[in-house]
């Protein structure tokens, strides 16, 4: 029978969440953005605040179910109950956000049971208009409090960017189970 | 009148909601609490509960409320008109506001000695009520 894996996507409210998901979905994805009424924050006219919900089949007939989190903090309970069953987590940063790199603790520090597992990939976006800080500053930070995690750089608008975050993260996942 | 965030909603509409807040919960056993928040999650108005309870459950009502709206649509069953959620002391209700393009929900807290369609109707008109007072508002801004 057919294997079901479920993929979490989160990240600062803007850092791609949505689009990566609907980059890659083969099925009708599920939103659920609403009008931002808080501008202040982030300039989009739209944001998601329950989940997103999209799927991709593997030739083995598998099915990654990927689901993406509201960006901000105040949906906390979000974040607990998306991660539950989770088989990974694809982490994206906005590298053009004042601290992006604090960002990525941020959201790492609440996502611990999927870091302990080495089930995590770090996507940075928006490099080529903000080159710092650099893949090697996040990977910096990492090391520094001892977490060995992929960190790349990621257009979510572009399918094949998307996939190779799956590649690496399902890299990840075999390695911590052998 | 929809671009407003919750501030600007309060600012110029919220004394008049919390006035209907209190009258729902005050003139009706049973009714625990009411709030209006915006779809995206943030508190405009509140009778009763703490500053932090309010805050999570607006955040928790534009979730919820953004997942009734998709599985309404999932199913194809127009458009959505309200949520309820029964626990086994009491039961809490979710509306959209009229007149403001979808920018606000209302959510009241009932025990169980409120009897759900009294429930129903006072939050109905409660919200009904809300509305015509933004409609009237915002035609005078």
């Amino acid at each position: 029978m057919p294997e079901e894996y479920k993929i979490l996507f989160t990240g600062t409210m803007g850092a791609g969440k949505t689009t990566a998901i609907s980059t890659v979905s083969q099925t009708k994805i599920v939103s659920t953005d609403v009008a931002n009424t808080d501008r202040s924050a982030v300039a989009k006219t739209t944001t998601t605040v329950g989940l997103d919900y999209g799927e991709v089949m593997l030739d083995d007939g598998s099915v990654l179910r990927l689901y993406g989190t509201p960006g901000q903090e105040r949906f906390r309970f979000m974040w607990e109950i998306l991660a539950r069953g989770a088989l990974g987590l694809i982490l994206l940063v906005d590298n053009s956000r004042p601290s992006p790199i604090e960002d990525m603790l941020m959201y790492l520090q609440n996502f611990q049971t999927l870091v302990d597992q080495g089930a995590v990939v770090v996507g940075v976006g928006r490099t080529d208009t903000h080159a710092t800080p650099t893949v090697d500053d996040y990977y910096d930070c990492l090391s520094q409090r001892g977490l060995m995690l992929p960190v790349m750089t990621v257009d979510v608008r572009e399918r094949e960017s998307v996939l190779m975050l799956f590649d690496v993260l399902f890299s990840m996942i075999e390695a911590a189970s052998a | 009148m929809n671009s407003l965030d919750a501030k600007g909603f309060r600012e110029r509409y919220g004394a008049a909601m919390l006035q209907e807040l209190k009258a729902l919960t005050s003139k009706n056993p049973g009714l625990l609490a009411a709030q209006v928040c915006t779809v995206d999650g943030f508190e405009v108005v509140a009778a009763h509960r703490s500053e932090e309870s309010r805050r999570r459950l607006a955040a928790m009502a534009s979730s919820i409320h953004a997942l009734g709206c998709a599985i309404v649509q999932e199913v194809s069953l127009g458009s959505y008109q309200n949520l309820v959620l029964e626990g086994s002391n009491g039961t809490v209700l979710m509306m959209a506001v009229p007149n403001c393009n979808g920018a606000l929900l209302l959510t009241a807290v009932a025990s169980n000695e409120a009897l759900f369609g009294r429930f129903h109707y006072v939050c109905k008109n409660c919200c009904e009520t809300i509305g015509k007072q933004l409609l009237a508002k915002g035609a005078s801004a």
